[in-house]
Order: structure tokens, then C-alpha cells, then sequence
């Protein structure tokens, strides 16, 4: 058990590091900034990403990426978050829809799809779950009819992170309705140019995730992605590639929201007061937890173990603390804490409404302590 | 070189797996008021007490994450036995630089004396050590009565080795953990040169056993849970038993990891090896605690019954919670680390 990051992952980090700070100097837009700023500074951050050879870090050679493994991109990602740089505006294509489309596309839907991917000029969305399907996924009812040349979609889908920046959509269908749920999905990579796309917004007043209508929109048989009625396969890839990436860039966020906290505390002085420093105790050892659980789990995949329930292990321990961090922030200045009438304050209570959703988005904790009861600890299934 | 598992730490894990199958019987037995010794004991302290202490001290070499792996799976069965203090014990000495051969070599048991007065918490406390003498009476100290050497801390964190003491028996809730009330008076054989980490060495390794008694709880009433039935049904399969068992899961490993990084660090003094090392004892008397316990629920009414062996885990994370100050108290020196960093 050793934690020492090699040489070469310390220059490696050094090289990020400094290829950040000059690049963070330039974004676009500064200060705190609402949704539109950051979106703005999302698509530019892609722009140069992909201009400066940062944008797939992980992704074979072959695609356009650097070849790199999963730990330079965690390095990557631990150096953006701390110094808050902006997602990149095409995240869930570089961690979700390029992945799946190398494991299960074909070679011509390669070729079309991935290099615009890194280059941000087509973004992707996941059209995953329905307003009748949530955790149980595979009851989704998004209906596929088959036609000549391609398939006629109907239906609607919602929780769609960047839906309404997306040109492309990863988007599961029913098309074979009297086969068992799990088998009559078909994965389509749809376009969204014809979805009715509309914002959702959330209790922090910010509209990330979207609701799409989908009424008689045309897929082509070339955009089927592997075998109709075989979707539900390429969509537990699509998963597993989400919680994987989600995995190993809790921490960063964790400790950010930490630090902020401590820097509250400070400000109005209670750093001395017991029962204060027995909850920033607390927080640090679930904060350090999770980035060590994480630099863990990456070691271990490295060296070729299969990919356990470490990840459902580190988002539940992330959910938790992120939420309870973010509401010690508030409780802890009392009547000052709740007021949204100055940035900082507003900002506390904006990330806390924000962080609500962490123990539900990404698959929720309900469903997260399932997995690791049935897969971890052997109990039979709980649903 | 990786954050996994070398293979003489695999190879420890099995066999502090298998040295301490039997540790439930074995408990049994002393709460039974039976047998007090067994062979698990004395094969320990004979070929084990070398794990994790340098050649150059007369060990085995290795480090102290080999000693915590081995113990956190010796500890799976609240396996009783005082290997484990005698190896903090000979950590905190080793880390305050003193003469460690005559328990390395196998003449000597050692234990560890920290507390003074009830309701005290880590590092306050009160004795002065001096090397013309001390005079202090130990609180809590395990096993004292078959040790030949009292580890013990005084108020400035300073470390020394006393040999003259006199030892009153109490009984703890642990009925194997041999809790002693310990004068000192006289000259210490030897006053540690360094104290930086020197306790804490020792916490982790105690540590270990809190996360491996824990682990050992949570794999037995998932077992339980796997096999009883009511309703028609196993009662893991009731979200209400299974998510309880998943929260105490993902406690277990959030104190592993805290554990193993901690030891990781304090071996090669990293920057954040006193903070994280807090977190990582007070995680893990917290985890082992809440663990304990939810598993006992799980049990229903047999849990709480003396022929079932649920309490026999609680008895124990108890008990070494105790020694180490109570976790509260290591939350709040990492609270207040982060606080005094800047």
C-alpha cells in the first residue's frame, strides 16, 4: 500500500497545473456568474481544451485522444476543480456517449461521431430516464416504431443534463414491447434538432436538467448503436462509465465545499468553539475518506481488478457529506445564513438547495445501498 | 509502487484471518470465566511480534501498514488477546526512539498508559515525567498485570518506559480486555528523545482492531440477514435491514481507508500525517461503535440475548474506544488542526 504518486504523475501534475492557471486566466467571463456566464465559460473551456490537447485525456490515440490513463485524468480534474475552472460544455460526451460509442458503435459511427465530440462541435445529452421510469430504468416507455430506413420515436424523457445545449442524444427506446423489459431496448444516437426541449428548473433556480418531447422524430438504421432490442447492455456500459467518472472527482468537490466552511467559520469566529470543531472534525474525516477511497479504487482497476461497488461506496459518502457540509454552512451563521440578499450568503444557500440532489442524481442513494447489500455484502435482492 | 495491497500484506490478511477464527470461542470461554489463555496468544506474541518494527530494532522489518493490515484481520472475531496493546505499545516506544529490543525479542510484554482521571480525552494528560522519577497513577491500562513494561505519555506528550509499578485489577465491560488501575512511582528506565507521532503510531494500530471487530460485525449479522426468514422472506431483502447494512458498510471502509493512508503517512512523515491520522482514530471508534450496534438490531431479539454474540463486538470497540480517549476527542484535534492551518 503505497500513496507516493510517482515522478512522473508529479511532473505530469505540474504541467496541468500551470497549463490551468494560464488558461484560467483568460475565461471569458469572471466573478460570480450565473447560469448563462457559465455556460459561456463551459463551451470556451471545451474550445480550449481541444485546441491544447487536454480534451480526452484517457481516450486511445486511434480517436483523437492522448492515450493517457485514468490517473493523469484524475490529476487533470482534481487541478481544474481546484481552482474552480468550468466543465467542460461536452462532459457527457466525453465521459459517457464517446466511451459507449468505442465499446458497442461501429467503425463508421466512430468515425462520425468521436473526433466531433472532443472538439465540442457536437454536444451530447442522455436520454435515459422517463417521468414513469427513474431508478427502474428498464420500465421506460419511450416508444420505437420500425420503418423503412429507421425508427419513429415517441415519447418523453426528462432529467436531461445539457439537453438544452445538445445536438445528440444518447436515447433509449422501447421497440420491442412484448419482450421482458430488458429486452426489447434499442439504443439509438439520436438527433435532437426536432425534440421539443424545455428547462427544468431546479430549487436553486438554475435549469441544468431538461425535459424533452419526442413526437414522430426519424432515426436512421445508421444510428442504431449495436443490435435493436439489445440496449439495455450498452446502456449499463453508459452507466458504469458514469458512476466511474463520477467516482473520482467527488473529492475534490467535497473539499472545496470544506474549505469553504472553514473559511465561514473563521469569519465569524466561532474556530475555537468545541462542538464547531468537532463537526469540521467529522467532515474532514469523511472528506479525507473519499479522496482516499477514491485514489484506492483507481489503483486497484489499474492493476487490473474488476471495478467493484467502490463507486456506489464513494458517492454515497460524497452525497452525504457535500449536503450536511453545505448546511452546517448555513445553520452555523444562524440568522445571517439564511439571507440571499448579498453574493456570499446567497451563494451558501444556493449550493446547499444544489447539493439536495446529490443523493439522487446519478443513481440514488436508495439504489446506491442496494447495490453494495446485493454485491458487496450478499443479501438477496431488495427490490 | 500503488494504493494496493503488496503481497506480504495479502499474505498477512490471511493469515491474521486464520489465527483469529477462533476468537469468538475463545471469548466465550473468558466470559464464561473459563480459560483466560489460549494458543492463539502464544503463537502470536512468539512469531508474530516482529511485523511492522525495522530490522535494525530486531523485527521483521516491513511497516506499520503491514502491522494494521494483519491486525485489522486478526480482529474480525474479537479474537482476546493482548498481542494487540503489546504492539501499540512497542509502536509508541519505537516512535519516541526507545530501546524496543527486550519486547522485540520476545522477554518483554509491554502495554500502554495514557489516561489519569475519568472523563479525560487525548493528550490531556497531567503526569511529569522526569528521569529522576514519576508518580502517576494510570487509568484503564490493558493487561497491565502480565506486563513487565507500562508505555506511558505525560503532559507534554512526552514518552517513557517505566518498569515500577504496582497494578489493581478492574474489570471492564470486555471481560477479555483486562482493564488496570496502575501506580508508578520511581525512575523510568528510559525518557523517549522524539514524541512526533510517537502516540499516534500506537492509536492506529488500536485503530485496526476497532475497523477489523467492526468488519467482523458487519460480515456476521450479513450472514444473519442472508439466512433468516420472516414474512416468507429473508430479511435481507427488506430494504429496511439491507440499507442499514450498506450505511454500516460504507462506514467500515471510510475508516479502513482512513486507517491505512494514516499509517501509510506517519511512516513516511507526511505534511498531513497528525491531521489525517486524528480523522482517521476518531472514524474509526465512531464507525466501529455505530457499526456494532446497527448489527445487533439486525440480530432482533436474539441479539440481545448473552448466547448470541452481537454484544460481544460492542463490548469490545467499547472498550478500546475507551483506551483511546474517546473519539470525540480525536474530531476535535482535527478540527482543530484544520482550524489553526492557514
Amino acid at each position: 500500500m503505497d500513496f507516493t504518486e510517482s515522478k512522473e504523475q508529479r511532473e505530469f501534475r505540474a504541467v496541468v497545473r500551470n497549463w490551468i492557471e494560464n488558461t484560467m486566466k483568460q475565461l471569458p467571463k469572471t466573478g460570480a456568474v450565473n447560469q448563462v456566464d457559465r455556460e459561456v465559460n463551459s463551451r470556451w473551456w471545451q474550445e480550449r481544451l481541444y485546441a491544447d490537447g487536454w480534451a480526452g485525456l484517457s481516450w486511445p490515440v486511434e480517436f483523437g485522444g492522448r492515450g493517457l490513463s485514468s490517473i493523469e485524468e484524475s490529476i487533470f480534474n482534481a487541478e481544474a476543480a481546484h481552482v474552480e475552472a468550468p466543465m467542460p460544455i461536452n462532459l457527457v460526451g466525453m465521459n459517457l456517449a464517446g466511451p459507449t460509442i468505442m465499446l458497442h458503435g461501429t467503425e463508421e459511427q466512430k468515425k462520425r461521431y468521436l473526433p466531433r465530440i472532443l472538439s465540442g462541435e457536437q454536444v451530447w445529452c442522455q436520454g435515459f430516464s422517463e417521468p414513469g421510469s427513474g431508478s427502474d430504468l428498464a420500465s421506460l416507455s419511450t416508444k420505437a416504431t420500425k420503418v423503412e430506413g429507421g425508427w419513429v420515436v415517441n415519447g418523453q424523457k426528462v432529467w436531461t443534463s445539457s439537453g438544452h445545449l445538445a445536438q445528440k442524444c444518447m436515447l433509449l427506446t422501447r421497440s420491442h414491447p412484448t419482450e421482458p423489459k430488458h429486452k426489447g431496448i434499442t439504443y439509438l444516437l439520436a438527433d435532437t434538432k426536432d425534440f421539443d426541449i424545455r428547462p427544468l428548473v431546479m430549487v436553486n433556480k438554475d435549469a441544468e436538467f431538461n425535459e424533452m418531447f419526442i413526437s414522430d422524430v426519424f432515426v436512421s438504421d445508421d444510428d442504431v448503436l449495436g443490435n435493436p432490442g439489445n440496449g439495455w447492455g450498452y446502456a449499463l456500459s453508459t452507466l458504469s462509465f458514469e458512476r466511474g467518472t463520477i467516482g473520482f472527482n467527488l473529492q475534490v468537490w467535497a473539499r472545496r465545499a470544506l474549505d469553504q466552511l472553514i473559511e465561514i467559520v473563521r469569519t465569524i469566529g466561532l474556530s475555537t468553539d468545541v462542538s464547531v470543531l468537532e463537526q469540521i472534525g467529522k467532515f474532514e474525516s469523511d472528506v479525507a475518506a473519499i479522496r482516499i477511497g477514491g485514489i484506492r479504487a483507481m489503483a486497484a482497476i489499474s492493476s487490473g481488478a474488476a471495478p467493484g461497488a467502490e463507486s456506489s461506496t464513494l458517492k454515497l459518502l460524497w452525497a452525504r457529506t457535500v449536503k450536511n457540509i453545505n448546511r452546517y454552512a448555513i445553520e452555523i451563521q444562524t440568522s445571517s445564513g439564511v439571507l440571499v440578499d448579498n453574493l456570499d450568503s446567497a451563494d451558501v444557500v444556493h449550493r446547499y438547495l444544489r447539493s439536495r440532489g446529490h443523493s439522487i442524481e446519478g443513481g440514488s442513494d436508495e439504489i446506491m445501498k442496494s447495490i453494495i447489500a446485493e454485491r458487496v455484502l450478499g443479501l438477496p435482492r431488495s427490490r | 509502487m500503488a494504493a494496493i495491497f503488496t503481497a506480504v500484506q495479502e499474505e498477512l490478511a490471511t493469515i491474521g484471518l486464520s489465527l483469529g477464527s477462533d476468537g469468538i470461542s475463545h471469548q466465550r470461554s473468558i466470559l464464561n470465566g473459563e480459560s483466560s489463555t489460549n494458543e492463539t496468544t502464544k503463537t502470536l506474541l512468539k512469531d508474530f511480534r516482529g511485523i511492522g518494527i525495522p530490522e535494525s530494532s530486531g523485527g521483521d522489518g516491513g511497516s506499520l501498514v503491514d502491522l494494521v493490515v494483519f491486525i485489522e484481520s486478526l480482529a474480525r472475531n474479537v479474537e482476546p488477546t493482548n498481542y494487540v496493546i503489546h504492539m501499540a505499545a512497542v509502536q509508541v516506544a519505537l516512535g519516541a526512539g526507545l530501546d524496543v529490543s527486550p519486547a522485540v525479542a520476545g522477554n518483554e510484554i509491554w502495554t500502554l498508559g495514557l489516561c489519569e482521571k475519568p472523563g479525560q480525552r487525548w493528550g490531556e494528560w497531567g503526569c511529569s515525567i522526569s528521569k529522576d522519577g514519576v508518580s502517576v497513577v494510570k487509568l484503564g491500562v490493558p493487561y497491565a498485570q502480565n506486563c513487565q513494561g507500562v508505555v506511558i505519555a505525560g503532559a507534554k506528550n512526552e514518552i517513557a518506559l517505566v518498569d515500577q509499578f504496582s497494578v489493581i485489577d478492574r474489570a471492564s465491560l470486555d471481560p477479555s480486555l483486562q482493564f488496570c488501575d496502575v501506580s508508578i512511582s520511581g525512575k523510568p528506565r528510559e525518557i523517549g528523545k522524539q514524541t512526533h507521532l510517537a502516540l499516534l503510531r500506537g492509536a492506529l494500530v488500536v485503530s485496526a482492531e476497532l475497523v477489523g471487530v467492526a468488519r467482523g460485525a458487519l460480515q456476521s449479522a450479513s450472514e444473519y440477514a442472508a439466512s433468516r426468514q420472516q414474512f416468507g422472506q429473508f430479511i435481507g431483502s427488506f430494504q429496511g435491514i439491507a440499507h442499514l447494512l450498506a450505511d454500516a458498510f460504507v462506514e467500515v471502509e471510510a475508516a479502513w481507508s482512513l486507517v491505512l493512508y494514516s499509517a501509510w503517512a506517519v511512516e513516511e512523515s507526511e505534511a498531513d500525517a497528525v491531521v489525517s491520522t486524528h480523522s482517521a482514530i476518531a472514524k474509526a471508534g465512531a464507525a466501529a461503535i455505530e457499526v456494532t450496534e446497527k448489527c445487533l438490531q439486525v440480530f432482533g431479539g436474539i441479539g440481545v440475548t448473552w448466547e448470541a454474540d452481537a454484544h460481544l463486538y460492542i463490548r469490545r470497540v467499547l472498550a478500546l474506544n475507551a483506551i483511546l480517549g474517546g473519539y470525540a476527542s480525536h474530531y476535535r484535534i482535527t478540527g482543530q488542526q484544520l482550524l489553526a492551518d492557514q
